[in-house]
């Protein structure tokens, strides 16, 4: 689900906290007890986008029955994901112990979630329940330690304009490209790193004496080693997983740098206060509505081993905060 | 933000006293210069980034936006402001342009299609930023703008939509009008626009100002509804919350802006995702509305902020009980027993120079692990296929000089890529039982050493 014009080219998390939640509340009407809902995460093991124009459609009549109002919904799909959600959810030992029980069962029942705006395959086999689990390290034990994780960092594009002085969009920009800077020469002269050009940068590392020698060094082992020897994977990485000296060397502010970082959709800003309106077309009494603007912030893609060292929140839950009503990131 | 007086933005000069560096070069002919300076024009009166013009007082913003409105409705230069101001004297003429400031036309958040003949929706924000999450339209630096959709007054657009400089601050026409710290500049553009003899016109827009903000949100919901839950005990005290998404315009004009000025021509890489006037789901048609004239007026591109997540190929890497399964079995034809052997592969490295000599010697480290492989390579024994390899490629591999009916298939390129993951993955699982945490041996490295193993395969086979 993506109701935000403002990204556009990955998950909303909104999307994905709600979509724990209905999870939540079909397994609650499964067991008969009522679950709190904790959080969702979602881990991406393999993903892709559709090359060439995807041309958008409308939702098939099968879909158009689930969307509020009947009314059939653009979709446009743009890739595929591969990966695992995980729920965090608390309750009662009665509640917990009649969802242990009824696991078979509810593995066919989750079945019948469906994701608006995509098409959604969940694998009934593999849904697993873990007891005692606040941050999910049991979960993710069972995940490659390669997958990516969607974590919440939002707080960084307040912490980066005041740092630098910008305003937020422009915080916001800078910081979805920082994994493209290469933070090796910056790190050799921290004080006038930000005054100088990139012609003056580029005359300082071919001024450098020891890049001369390592340049003949490399050389000369080039020679020895095969010819086909494939040297690209020295340019930069599309995972961008920087080392901490590196970046710790040259951004100070920022402690943990495992991952690229991308805007996704959070969740609205109330606009006026809520206020009971009638429905359109039918009697039905009064129920509590306000219009709410998209809110933009920031994920990290970091990998789970990291996730599992640090023990990083890693679940997004729907918050109210006024005026906003957003999913973030939230330790146990 | 650049800027540039009023008078060089409504005239081109050659030469000048205070003309901007970046508009003068001696090298760039006459007809570019034209050029150039219409252009910007063009882009400052349609609300995108350009060189905006400095406005002191109302007299000015009012023969600002008489150009605008000129420009909007001859699209030539130069621009005949007399009789544009016979035109707007009509009451006709004067009526539309105050109806595009109404919510008959205009609005600041789109909620559903903004049509002559829906019943639009027009919103204000009734709560101040009162703190600070994420990124809305609290936060932005940029001015507010108001999306019209009246396809019979495309040429009026220009009167609200122009941008310019305003005491080092960057102001909408349309922001002039409703916003309460622009009081002084738009009772100044007010005077000035009855002095030019426009008194109609200034009424009727100060009428519909004043509807406008201070109309109060619409009774009955209209628009797409989510409910979302509020807390963490939604399901058992069935507390939601229903809103309807708005979408503000300032924040779509700031982000195409913003996408333009950091991405600018590499916007282009992604194209082929085909955004276009694109269309994000639960959005219905309204996004759709936005530039349903080709080349008209309030045209806004949604360039929305790309996230791109680079894709992830399917399984390089195995699952950490994969990894230790494997590391159990030992059954592979590799040569990964000596661990004071495989010593290079988790030797630490802590700059990119020490990886760069880390890589060049991988292929050195590598060769005492094929080596058993090459061994079984070379010596011609008749019974190979039938010897048991535990896993496929390395079967593959041993077995390529035998005829290919005797495997039942081809090694194609692609295996040679294979192998090299192969052989990281099981170097990664002889060594991962030694590490305090399963992190493997780590993206890069295995990369790295995959790579190297397909490439010295490629010599050794």
């Amino acid at each position: 689900m993506s109701p935000n014009p403002h990204v556009f080219g990955t998950v909303s998390m909104m999307g994905l906290a709600c979509f724990g939640h209905a999870a939540i509340r079909l397994i609650s009407t499964s067991i008969g007890h009522n679950l709190l809902d904790k959080g969702t995460a979602l881990i991406v093991s393999e993903h892709n986008y559709f090359s060439g124009y995807q041309k958008p459609t409308w939702s098939k009549p099968g879909v158009m029955d689930r969307v509020v109002g009947g009314a059939a919904i653009q979709e446009y799909r743009v890739g595929t994901i591969k990966g695992c959600v995980i729920i965090r959810l608390d309750g009662t030992d009665e509640a917990i112990i009649a969802l242990q029980r009824k696991l078979t069962q509810l593995r066919f029942d989750l079945a019948k979630l469906r994701f608006i705006g995509g098409r959604f395959f969940p694998e009934s086999q593999d849904i697993e329940f873990f007891e005692d689990d606040p941050f999910g390290l049991k979960a993710l034990e069972h995940l490659p330690y390669d997958a990516r994780v969607y974590v919440d960092n939002t707080s960084l594009i307040d912490r980066y304009a005041a740092t630098h002085q910008v305003d937020h969009l422009e915080a916001l920009m800078k910081l979805t490209r920082l994994h493209e800077q290469d933070t090796t020469f910056v790190a050799t002269d921290e004080a006038t790193k930000k005054a100088k050009s990139e012609a003056e940068v580029d005359q300082e590392w071919t001024d450098q004496n020891d890049e001369a020698l390592i340049e003949a060094e490399l050389d000369r082992i080039e020679h020895e080693v095969e010819e086909d020897f494939d040297f690209s994977l020295l340019d930069a990485e599309e995972w961008a997983d920087a080392s901490e000296d590196d970046v710790l060397a040259c951004e100070g502010w920022i402690e943990q740098y495992y991952g690229r970082l991308i805007a996704v959709d959070i969740g609205y800003r109330l606009l006026e206060d809520p206020v009971e309106r009638p429905h359109r077309f039918s009697e039905q009494p009064h129920y509590l509505h306000a219009y709410a603007e998209p809110v933009l912030g920031l994920a990290r893609l970091q990998i789970v081993a990291s996730c599992r060292k640090h023990n990083t929140p890693i679940f997004w839950q729907c918050q109210q905060n006024h005026p906003y009503l957003v999913s973030s990131g939230k330790a146990p | 933000m650049r800027s540039q007086p009023l008078e060089r933005f409504l005239k081109h000069e050659l030469d000048g006293p205070d003309v901007p560096s970046e508009l003068v070069d001696k090298a760039i002919s006459l007809d570019q210069q034209i050029g150039q300076h219409e252009y910007n024009f063009r882009r400052a009166v349609r609300g995108r980034e350009s060189i905006y013009a400095e406005v002191q007082d109302g007299s000015e913003l009012a023969r600002l936006l008489l150009h605008a409105i000129g420009y909007g409705m001859s699209k030539v230069f130069p621009i005949d402001v007399i009789a544009v101001s016979e035109e707007l004297k009509k009451d006709s003429t004067s009526e539309a342009i105050a109806q595009l400031l109404s919510n008959a036309h205009a609005t600041e958040y789109f909620s559903k299609a903004v049509r002559a003949d829906y019943d639009n929706v027009h919103l204000v924000k009734q709560i101040p930023g009162i703190r600070v999450h994420g990124l809305c339209s609290d936060q932005l630096k940029y001015p507010r703008m108001s999306h019209c959709f009246a396809p019979s007054a495309t040429k009026f657009y220009p009167f609200f939509c122009t941008l310019f400089v305003y005491q080092d601050r960057l102001t909408s026409s349309f922001e002039v009008f409703i916003d309460p710290s622009l009081g002084d500049l738009r009772h100044q553009l007010f005077a000035a626009l009855s002095d030019v003899g426009l008194h109609a016109l200034a009424d009727k827009l100060l009428d519909a100002a004043q509807a406008r903000v201070t109309s109060a949100n619409p009774g009955v919901a209209q628009g797409k509804q989510l409910a979302v839950p509020t807390d963490e005990s939604s399901v058992r005290n069935d507390n939601y919350l229903v809103l309807t998404p708005v979408p503000s315009v300032q924040m779509i004009y700031a982000l195409d802006q913003a996408m333009e000025m950091h991405w600018g021509a590499e916007w282009r890489r992604y194209q082929y995702m085909r955004l276009g006037g694109s269309k994000p789901h639960n959005m219905g048609s309204t996004v759709t509305n936005l530039n349903t004239k080709v080349n008209g007026e309030g045209i806004v591109n949604i360039r929305p902020m790309r996230a791109y997540v680079p894709p992830l190929r399917a399984r390089l890497y195995a699952t950490e009980d994969q990894l230790r399964e494997r590391s159990f079995a030992y059954s592979t034809a590799l040569e990964i027993n000596n661990l004071q052997a495989l010593g290079h592969f988790r030797e630490p490295y802590g700059n990119p120079k020490d990886f760069k000599r880390w890589v060049a010697l991988l292929p050195a480290a590598l060769m005492p692990v094929l080596e058993p492989i090459a061994a079984l390579r070379d010596c011609s024994r008749f019974d190979l296929a039938d010897t048991p390899f535990k896993f496929e490629i390395e079967k593959q591999f041993v077995c390529k000089t035998l005829p290919e009916q005797l495997l039942g298939r081809r090694a194609s390129s692609q295996s040679l890529i294979v192998f090299g993951q192969h052989v990281a993955s099981m170097i990664e699982a002889r060594l991962m039982i030694y590490k305090d945490f399963a992190a493997g041996l780590g993206v890069r490295r295995k990369m790295a050493i995959a790579r190297a193993a397909a490439s010295l395969s490629r010599r050794l086979f």
